[in-house]
Formats: structure tokens, sequence, C-alpha cells
């Protein structure tokens, strides 16, 4: 009885002692192991690519809940300040209709003229692009990391590296593609480098994003005229994006750094394109095989 | 016999209480995470989860053990596309602070707590920030940074005394 009793005294003591060690090395164990991943995910982004994915694949359905009172009071919030903006909003909208009326008789003209150029130097058309509209279901939450998450995955036909358009441009690219959810990385993003081309100059550079409102044009030649207003598009170069995609105009000019107001920003934006990878641009396809059906009767095309 | 119904229904009572506390953390994680139209401002959402973490390990630390900190931080990093192991590492290193401080902080005025937290706000925001700019290779732009931790610590005030109040339900 005696030595049962003893047995059971050093073990309560053993397991006290476990506990305590536990409790004294755990937070640094813990804190450690955490360095070591911060570490690892710093040198190698990749490495937890896939867990990050199945994570956010999971977690998105309960995103979108979470999120729905919330649209539903920016809605409600956005209807009453529109009541009292619609009727200037009215009037701004009479001055632009007139405008765009006399484009488009400009733009039915060059239209023709483009296609009867086309016709005489025999040019086979590009390829129609297809997009699949989707929902805005969250971000990054942080000012160092711009990315939003969408409710739309592989399932949906999206895939790594398509271009994502904002109600007047393109506002990033898909970076994760899981089965239901997909990671956007924004134009303003550090890590943001898109090739693109200065309209009216036909210059080519590479934009790139600063964690801040304009991101900057860079690889431009030094004695290169760029004017403030100048529209940015989508090169194409590389094949990733279709080219001509509109991104946004020069905003300055300033010894040499060229800083670009995107058209598109995320705020307020509930819905997203995904704008489907261009074929390979260097082969024209003919054009039977374009007027092939698209498998996915949910697609839409953009006509550009 | 009435008497097991009554202590089962009373431990269940308990376990829902304190599972709220749970609760209401991974509602701050995924609401950090949620883009909220009215507000137009993503930066205040940074302090959510940390205005949870900061609260619960000063008053009630042994809900919040550190395996449950690295878990958070780890769910967070992933899902928001952070570097993972940042948040862990930051929630981390805090919470050892925050225990090391705790009975000095429980003893001060709730304005004292607010100032820890603007303290635990820059440290985060500030190891977030260098971590990034080695990643990138560029320093950061110290103005959003600065208007990031005051924005965010200008939250806690609201979220202080629900907190407080629940704290005080959890010990009736």
């Amino acid at each position: 009885m005696v030595a049962y009793s003893r047995r059971n005294r050093r073990r309560v003591i053993r397991a006290a002692s476990i506990a305590a060690r536990y409790s004294r090395y755990s937070p640094m164990a813990l804190t450690g192991l955490a360095a070591v991943l911060l570490v690892t995910s710093m040198f190698n982004p990749d490495m937890w690519k896939d867990p990050r994915t199945n994570t956010t694949d999971a977690a998105a359905p309960i995103i979108s809940a979470i999120g729905v009172p919330f649209r539903f009071v920016g809605d409600a919030f956005g209807t009453v300040t529109g009541l009292t903006q619609i009727r200037a909003e009215n009037a701004r909208l009479h001055s632009e209709n007139d405008q765009l009326k006399e484009w488009y008789q400009t733009a039915m003209l060059l239209r023709a003229e483009n296609q009867s150029l086309k016709d005489l130097l025999n040019v086979l058309p590009e390829p129609d692009q297809s997009y699949i509209t989707t929902r805005v279901i969250g971000d990054s939450g942080s000012s160092f990391v711009k990315t939003i998450l969408i409710e739309a995955g592989t399932l949906d036909g999206v895939q790594e590296g398509q271009a994502v358009m904002g109600g007047q441009g393109m506002i990033g690219r898909v970076i994760e593609a899981g089965a239901k959810a997909s990671r956007v990385l924004l134009l303003s993003d550090i890590n943001s480098h898109i090739p693109v081309v200065i309209e009216g100059i036909n210059q080519r550079a590479i934009l790139v994003g600063n964690n801040e409102t304009f991101p900057e044009l860079t690889h431009l030649p030094p004695d290169i005229l760029v004017t403030k207003g100048a529209r940015i598009v989508t090169s194409g170069t590389g094949g990733q994006f279709p080219a001509g995609l509109p991104i946004g105009e020069v905003n300055s000019v300033v010894s040499g750094r060229v800083d670009v107001r995107l058209f598109s920003g995320t705020e307020g934006s509930d819905y997203v394109q995904v704008v489907e990878k261009p074929m390979n641009p260097s082969v024209r396809k003919s054009l039977d095989i374009l007027m092939m059906p698209t498998p996915s009767s949910s697609k839409t095309t953009l006509h550009r | 016999m009435p008497g097991l119904f009554y202590g089962l229904s009373l431990t269940l009572m308990q376990a829902a209480k304190f599972g709220l506390v749970y609760l209401m953390l991974i509602v701050l994680m995924f609401l950090s995470m949620i883009d909220i139209p009215v507000f137009q401002a993503g930066e205040i959402r940074q302090g959510f989860l940390l205005i949870g973490l900061y609260f619960w390990t000063i008053y009630r630390p042994h809900l919040l053990p550190y395996p449950v900190i690295f878990l958070l931080g780890i769910f967070t990093d992933l899902l928001s596309g952070a570097l993972l192991g940042l948040h862990a590492f930051c929630f981390m290193v805090l919470a050892i602070i925050i225990r090391g401080q705790r009975r000095y902080l429980l003893g001060q005025s709730w304005q004292m707590v607010w100032a820890g937290f603007f303290v635990a706000v820059t440290i985060t925001q500030g190891f977030q920030a260098l971590a990034y700019a080695i990643t990138s290779s560029a320093l950061p732009n110290l103005w959003p940074l600065s208007a990031n931790i005051i924005l965010a610590s200008l939250f806690y005030p609201l979220f202080h005394p629900l907190f407080m109040s629940y704290n005080h339900y959890l010990n009736e």
C-alpha cells in the first residue's frame, strides 16, 4: 500500500515537472517555430501555397457569410446617400451622354476604317476574350499585403495568372486559385509587376506596385517624354494577359519617376471580372477555330 | 438524478460562456479580412484580432494558452495571404510581453491599458513593416504606417467596455 502510494506520488511529481517545463519552454518553442516558418516563407513564398489555398477554400463560405450583414449595411448606406446625389448625377450623365453620342459616331467611323484596312492587309482577327464575373468576399486586412479574395475558383474556370478587372480597368491578377475561392494580387502590391504600354508614344514599360495609391512605371528609357494623362494598357508581352486591357493614366512625372493613377480601385467594388488567359499570342488562330463554341456556357464574351 | 442534470447543465453553461470568448476571437479574425464598405478604411480592421488577444491575455490568460495564440496567428497568416509565421510570431512575442506585465496592467486604469495597446499595435506593425522591407528590399513609407497604428488604436475604446462587461459576466 505504502509502495503504491509512493509510486503514485512520484508519477504526480513527474507530471507536474513535465507541465512546468512545458509552460516554461512552450512559448519559446512556439515563437521559434513561428520564426522558422516566417524565414522559410520569406525566402520561398511558394512553399506554403497548398496549405494556404486549402485554408482559404475552406474558410471562403464563412468569410462570405460574415460579410453578408456588412454588405447589406453598405448597400443600404449607398442607397440613402445615392438618393441625395441622384439629381446631380442625372445632370452629369445627361451631359456625358451628349459627349458619348459624338464619340460613338467617331468610333463607328474608325471601326469601319480599321476593318477595311484589316481586310486589305488580310489580318486574322484577334480572339475574343471571355470572362467570369464574381464577388469580392474579403481582403488581406493589411497595409503590407494588397490582395483580395474572390468567390470563384478552378471549378468556375479561374486559373493562376489571369487578369482581374474592376469596373473601369484592370486591378490585379490571380495568384492562388483554390477550388471555390481565389486570391488576387492587386496592382498596388509591392510584388506586382505588369508589362504595360503607354498609349500614344507606344512605349513599353513595367508597372510596379509600391503599396501606395499610385504604382509607378519602371524600365523606361531616360530620354522618353511621358505626358500627364497618357493612358496605360497591358502590353500582352509574355502572353500572361491579353493586350490592351485598360489600367490607368499617368498621374505625375517628377524627376524621372512616373506615377500611374489606376482607373479602378477595389474600394467599394463588390464584383470583379476574371479575364481568360489569351491563347498563345505568338500563334494567330484561324477563324474556324475561333468560331468554335466555348465549352462553358456560364462564360461571357468580352468584345474589345 | 435531478442534481446530476443540474450539474451537467451548469457545466455546459460554463463551457458555453467561456467558449464564447473563442468565438469572439474567431469572428474578430474573420472581421479583419472583410471589406467593410461603410468605413472605407481597411487599416482600422488590422487591430481587431489584436484587441481581442490583448484584452483576454491580460484579463483571462488561462483562456488563451500559447498554442491557441500560435494557431490564431497561423490561421490569420494563411487566410490573409501574409508571410506564414508573421502574425504567429508577432502574437507570440506580444503574449510573452503582456503576460510579463499582466500584474502591472491589471492594477491600472483603462486609459493606461489602452496606452499599452498602442504599444502592442506599434510593435506588431513595426515588425511587419520590417519583415516586408526585408522581403521587398524597400523601405516602408512611414506616414501610412503611423496612420495605421493610430487608426487601429482608436478602435480599442469601443471594444474594451464590451469585453469588460463580458469579463464581469464570466465571474458570476
